[in-house]
């Protein structure tokens, strides 16, 4: 039986409706991550759960009990903010000790488990301070300090890691994951950074326009996106998406055109609905297209020569934009060598990884 | 070029450099103590006046200075006694701790309604009670008088302390108003998910954030309580109720025989108390100040 489960869930402000009726199962333990463009509906669902806003339609359950009504201290659920949300006028164990001590838990039980999530955390040396001394990355504990002390059933998060350092955000984000291995919590996570969401998640849910994309394992998310948005939304940088058309290639086999009369083969067995002449969305990720000699050369190439337009360098890896078929593709270049603007590079396309998706609705024309 | 070696940097002469460049001249200087001493002249002829008999004052210059500083306990026993100094003090502290206190208090409720909590006409509840500060003070004189006159509470310490803490709310309400609406929601939200009541979120999280605007604002109204003399003398007239201000009134007038000597200090007398209160909490003067944006 599934911990958390969303049923037809809908909200409505005034006759704005931002959350459109979602469905999601969340087992016991599992770490799922909401993820998806600002405006999407992720924070408000991840709100619905935590109390903090009314359920315009629909169902939540927890542990098999409906918490539509129920007032957000009585679900079992402790949350981490953006903000952080500390109360400014507390030291840290007075933050971390607050709910317990609103609960009436005996004084003795607060000191014991103030302790240990402080130990956890590493916080013991800061229980006096007020979180006003405190670094940022600091704060985030003792909000996360502050919401495992009440050993809630569900941890929800909001955007925890938004206002850290890229390097800071890279080591809570570890952090997160190793204490969640730890207490095996159900938490539900919501950001709209798709590497958090990646790195982090046991089930990524991509939300957008108040409905869900795509459900599933990371990998499974990015080997196989359902649509076009969930194939540009997750993997940076983002998928490559051309127009193009489905044609016979002339020896009885199928390709799909690109603009300036390119034909890539493509493996029919793979997709469905390949009708000949069907206007199609043609993808393929920046690690499947690969300068010649600079990473794993494909089993079926596609081998093209283009003219580099920009390079970006990352140290490990060069980034190379190249004009082709009517358009920019975007490169991975492994052990980079300097390549100059205009230079014309050939490049290999790994045709077994390619994706096609409908012109039209953006779905995915994957067989399975 | 060579290269540079930081040890070896004149810190004194940068120091100085960079404060010739902020142009505090001597001139500026010159204005600002010559504003302050004219600002100061009055506080000579209080200070003399003080330790001066009755018959010294009448027969010297008024700007003279005192023979002797023996007079002063003199003076100090006459103003006391001839206002009721003892009476008029307890009042004016009880009208002034209990109107200006509840007042502030009373408007973080209200500050906290609207500022947290979703409901119908919530801008109109502003307005009305913002409206409070946009009209005259002295608008109110006769209605209050009539209305307490019906009620009977003309002449009564209750009747002070319900005006005094009505007329002392519009204004915390407008600055409370903007600053709660500065603290972050999030937190409230954080509290409750840690299971606090709305009572309690009030009290236990945004009360305690706001203790710096709310004394500053208890601060200033509790001068203008102590200071106020017009509807002290408009609804009180007995000397048990009476507020200090309305005491030192018995000292002015055709019939009143006392010289400026015992006057000035009465004056000074009714005025320690807020200038103690200043100089302890002076630092919550100046955030009030600041809220009033003088």
């Amino acid at each position: 039986m599934s911990h958390v489960s969303l049923r037809q869930l809908v909200k409505v402000y005034g006759r704005q409706i931002v959350v459109k009726g979602i469905d999601l199962e969340i087992e016991k333990g599992s770490f799922v991550v909401l993820v998806g463009p600002s405006g999407c509906g992720k924070s408000t669902t991840l709100r619905m759960v935590a109390g903090l806003e009314s359920v315009s339609h629909g169902e939540i359950r927890i542990s098999g009990r409906t918490v539509n009504d129920l007032p957000a201290r009585d679900r079992g659920i402790a949350m981490v903010f953006q903000s952080y949300a500390l109360y400014p006028h507390m030291t840290v164990f007075e933050n971390m000790s607050f709910a317990l001590k609103v609960a009436k838990v005996p004084r003795a039980e607060i000191e014991k488990r103030v302790r240990r999530a402080a130990d956890i955390l590493r916080l013991t040396d800061y229980l006096d301070r007020r979180t006003s001394q405190l670094s940022g990355g600091q704060r985030q504990r003792v909000a996360m300090g502050r919401a495992i002390v009440r050993e809630p059933e569900v941890f929800l998060f909001d955007e925890p890691l938004s206002n850290l350092d890229a390097q800071l955000r890279s080591a809570m984000r570890v952090e997160i994951k190793r204490l969640h291995h730890q207490l095996g919590t159900t938490a539900i996570y919501v950001t709209h950074d798709q590497t958090e969401a990646m790195t982090m998640a046991d089930k990524i849910v991509i939300m957008r326009d108040g409905f869900i994309e795509q459900e599933g394992a990371p990998l499974d998310v990015f080997e196989r996106p359902a649509n076009e948005f969930v194939a540009r939304f997750i993997g940076a940088p983002a998928m490559n998406l051309l127009p193009g058309k489905i044609v016979s290639d002339g020896n009885g086999a199928l390709a799909v055109e690109l603009s300036g009369d390119i034909r890539v083969r493509i493996d029919a067995g793979r997709f469905a609905g390949l009708e000949l002449g069907r206007p199609v969305t043609f993808g393929a990720r920046p690690e499947e297209i690969v300068p010649e000699g600079h990473g794993l050369r494909p089993d079926a190439p596609y081998e093209f020569s283009a003219p580099v337009t920009l390079t970006e360098s990352l140290g490990n890896e060069t980034l190379v934009f190249a004009a082709f078929a009517g358009g920019e593709v975007t490169s991975r270049m492994q052990r980079p060598k300097p390549v100059r603007e205009g230079e014309v590079l050939r490049f290999e396309l790994d045709r077994h990884r390619i994706h096609l998706f409908d012109a039209a609705t953006g779905s995915s024309l994957r067989a399975e | 070029m060579a290269a540079l070696d930081i040890a070896k940097l004149d810190l004194d002469a940068i120091a100085a450099k960079e404060r010739r460049a902020q142009g505090s001249s001597a001139l500026i200087w010159l204005f600002a103590a010559l504003l302050a001493i004219a600002w100061l002249v009055p506080f000579y002829y209080l200070l003399v006046s003080v330790f001066k008999t009755n018959a010294e004052y009448g027969l010297g210059h008024p700007l003279a200075l005192p023979q002797s500083w023996q007079p002063i306990l003199e003076n100090v026993y006459e103003a006391w006694t001839k206002t009721r100094m003892g009476e008029g003090m307890f009042n004016s502290a009880l009208y002034g701790i209990v109107g200006a206190g509840a007042a502030v208090f009373i408007a973080a409720l209200a500050a906290y309604g609207l500022t947290r909590i979703d409901f119908r006409g919530k801008n109109f509840w502003f307005m009305l009670i913002f409206s409070g500060t946009i009209f005259p003070l002295q608008m109110y004189l006769i209605p209050l008088f009539i209305g307490y006159n019906k009620l009977g509470l003309n002449n009564s310490r209750l009747g002070m302390i319900l005006f005094y803490t009505a007329i002392c709310i519009p204004f915390p309400v407008l600055v409370l108003r903007n600053y709660m609406a500065g603290l972050p929601r999030e937190m409230d939200e954080a509290a409750r998910l840690d299971g606090c009541s709305e009572f309690r979120i009030f009290h236990s999280i945004v009360l305690p954030n706001c203790w710096g605007p709310m004394t500053a604002l208890f601060l200033i109204q509790f001068t203008w309580v102590w200071n106020d003399l017009l509807f002290s003398m408009v609804l009180t007239s007995r000397e048990e109720v009476r507020s200090l201000m309305n005491g030192l009134m018995v000292l002015q007038g055709s019939y009143a025989a006392q010289t400026p000597n015992v006057v000035m200090t009465a004056t000074l007398l009714a005025s320690l108390p807020t200038v103690v209160l200043f100089f302890l909490l002076r630092r919550h003067f100046m955030n009030g100040m600041k809220l009033q944006n003088l």
